[in-house]
């Protein structure tokens, strides 16, 4: 008897903590965040909005808000997203941050796409382009080259700093 | 064009490749004239980096002809001969305005493996694994060199290439190596390791004031250069104990700094050694007999630069030694743009000698050989040059 209860006990605590497992990831799943310092003022930052060909990706699409009382804004063409774009003065003159935070459903499928333009956008603010390595020669055949490409798409999506 | 492939562990082969094009607006063609093998790339090809891939070219440390520039190119030419950085910085962000240019937050095009090992990613770096960019390196016929106007450098006239390709890695290496030990005068300063950076390192502390300068080797024929080509005191550790025969030289004080340029495939002797190579194996750990005994032999309060490469973890560190001599540990990769320009005009002077580390100049379709001499310090090897335009 003592061991059925044991049995059903443990069963029942299992499926808890998966039930509260599978919540948290899918509050995870509906929220990214991303943050990277760029060494210019707030309105120097701002001011790359007013030519948005030069910014990269998700951020040619949305505009930066402020930090405080701002609302994540629908992004054009990409369903179940919303973004949140911040500018804050970083620390003694350290430039700044820029914050973008991604909500919906659809959020966390954009996660990788959004560290990898938040560091391209960081570039682009810095030194007027993104530094790239697609196109450059080497001594793959073409069954390689191809898994390659994939490798260099999954080394690219970093973005700290 | 043909180049210099890395294919697997030890393996090496000359490739036919396309030529390399523009990418970005602030990037020049270089035609290679030469091109150094370095005692880094050794790491590479004996598979203790990770991230490299097969058709990868090899090389960083190089000089050329630029042959044709992006738009966005203000400060150099076609034409122009020039001597490139081996580190790829983007010469705006923070670090970079700081004089850190190996700690550049935009010259690392493929960051997300960096940052997962170490936290945060640093500048690029030509020829040497998709860890630090993936870039195409310089054992080629012609080489893209990124934000051109921040890495490329023009070489005086009176250098020839074989001596001036240097600037590009080891002597700015070098340099930062004794630059980080803050030498004052009196200081004696002993350095580990008597290949290309050690020599410049050691010749650096020298240029910078310190006393005496001892370099740690035991290959006579790099021991015998440090005597004749720098004019320097040296010792063989397989003849003596170094730590204390350094506490003998300083007459019980200890050098006020140590710099290591060895890295992570030290050599050394005794059970310790057997126990570093047994772990190096399955990749657990990596060969620092020199840096441990850079740390032990340092006096108090003295410096430890670190120079040599080290990629993943190092086991019986002796951390108790750091805390308990109050050292300071520094170490980075060259910060090579804030030195070059300098560096070539004491070059160009005579002021540092380095045509002598030329021992093996060679045609690109030599280049494996060239490793092989290297590696084992055949032949009297202390560095062989690459000239891809050779026949």
């Amino acid at each position: 008897m003592i061991r059925n209860a044991a049995v059903v006990g443990g069963a029942v605590a299992t499926v808890g903590v998966a039930a509260a497992l599978a919540r948290r990831r899918a509050r995870q799943r509906r929220h990214v965040e991303h943050v990277a310092t760029v060494v210019s003022s707030p309105g120097e930052v701002a001011a790359a909005w007013q030519q948005p060909d030069r910014l990269p990706g998700l951020f040619a699409r949305v505009t930066p808000q402020s930090a405080e009382g701002g609302e994540p804004e629908r992004v054009p063409r990409a369903r179940g997203l919303r973004l949140l774009v911040t500018l804050t003065p970083a620390p003694h003159d350290r430039g700044t941050e820029v914050r973008v935070m991604a909500t919906g459903p659809s959020a966390a499928d954009h996660d990788g796409r959004l560290r990898a333009d938040l560091r391209a956008l960081k570039s682009v603010l810095e030194c007027g382009e993104a530094v790239t390595v697609k196109g450059q020669p080497s001594g793959r055949g073409r069954a390689q080259r191809a898994v390659q490409k994939r490798v260099n798409s999954a080394l690219t999506k970093g973005g700290r700093g | 064009m043909k180049a210099l492939c890395w294919m697997g562990v030890n393996d090496l082969a000359v490739k036919d490749v396309p030529e390399p094009r523009l990418l970005n607006d602030g990037d020049a063609i270089v035609r290679i004239t030469a091109s150094a093998v370095c005692g880094s790339d050794l790491h590479l090809i004996d598979g203790y980096i990770p991230a490299m891939r097969r058709g990868d070219i090899l090389g960083h440390e190089f000089i050329g002809e630029i042959v044709e520039v992006g738009p966005g190119v203000r400060e150099r030419r076609v034409g122009d001969r020039v001597v490139v950085c081996s580190i790829i910085s983007c010469g705006h962000c923070r670090y970079c305005r700081e004089g850190r240019f190996s700690l550049c937050d935009n010259g690392n095009a493929q960051p997300a493996a960096f940052e997962d090992l170490y936290g945060y990613a640093g500048g690029g770096i030509f020829g040497y694994s998709h860890l630090v960019g993936g870039y195409a390196g310089s054992h080629a016929e012609y080489v893209r060199v990124p934000f051109a106007d921040v890495g490329s450098f023009p070489v005086p006239g009176a250098l020839d290439d074989d001596s001036a390709v240097y600037a590009s890695d080891a002597v700015p290496t070098g340099w930062m190596a004794a630059d980080f030990c803050d030498i004052r005068p009196g200081d004696v300063v002993a350095v580990w390791g008597a290949g290309g950076v050690g020599q410049m390192a050691a010749l650096a502390a020298r240029l910078m004031g310190a006393e005496r300068v001892v370099v740690i080797d035991r290959f006579p024929e790099r021991l015998e250069q440090v005597h004749r080509h720098l004019g320097l005191d040296t010792l063989d550790y397989g003849e003596v104990d170094v730590v204390e025969a350094l506490r003998d030289i300083t007459a019980g004080r200890g050098p006020d700094a140590c710099i290591e340029a060895v890295g992570m495939e030290a050599h050394g002797f005794g059970p310790q050694y057997a126990y570093d190579r047994a772990k190096q194996l399955p990749r657990l750990a990596e060969r620092a007999v020199a840096l441990r005994e850079a740390i032990l032999a340092c006096g108090k309060g003295g410096v430890v630069s670190v120079v040599g490469v080290f990629g993943s973890f190092v086991d019986k560190f002796p951390m108790g030694a750091v805390v308990n001599k109050g050292l300071t540990l520094r170490s980075a990769q060259q910060h090579g743009q804030r030195y070059i320009p300098e560096l070539l005009e004491r070059m160009a002077a005579g002021e540092i000698p380095t045509a002598h580390l030329t021992t093996h100049p060679l045609p690109l379709s030599e280049g494996a050989r060239g490793y092989e001499l290297f590696k084992h310090k055949r032949d009297g090897c202390v560095r062989a040059v690459l000239h891809p335009q050779a026949a």
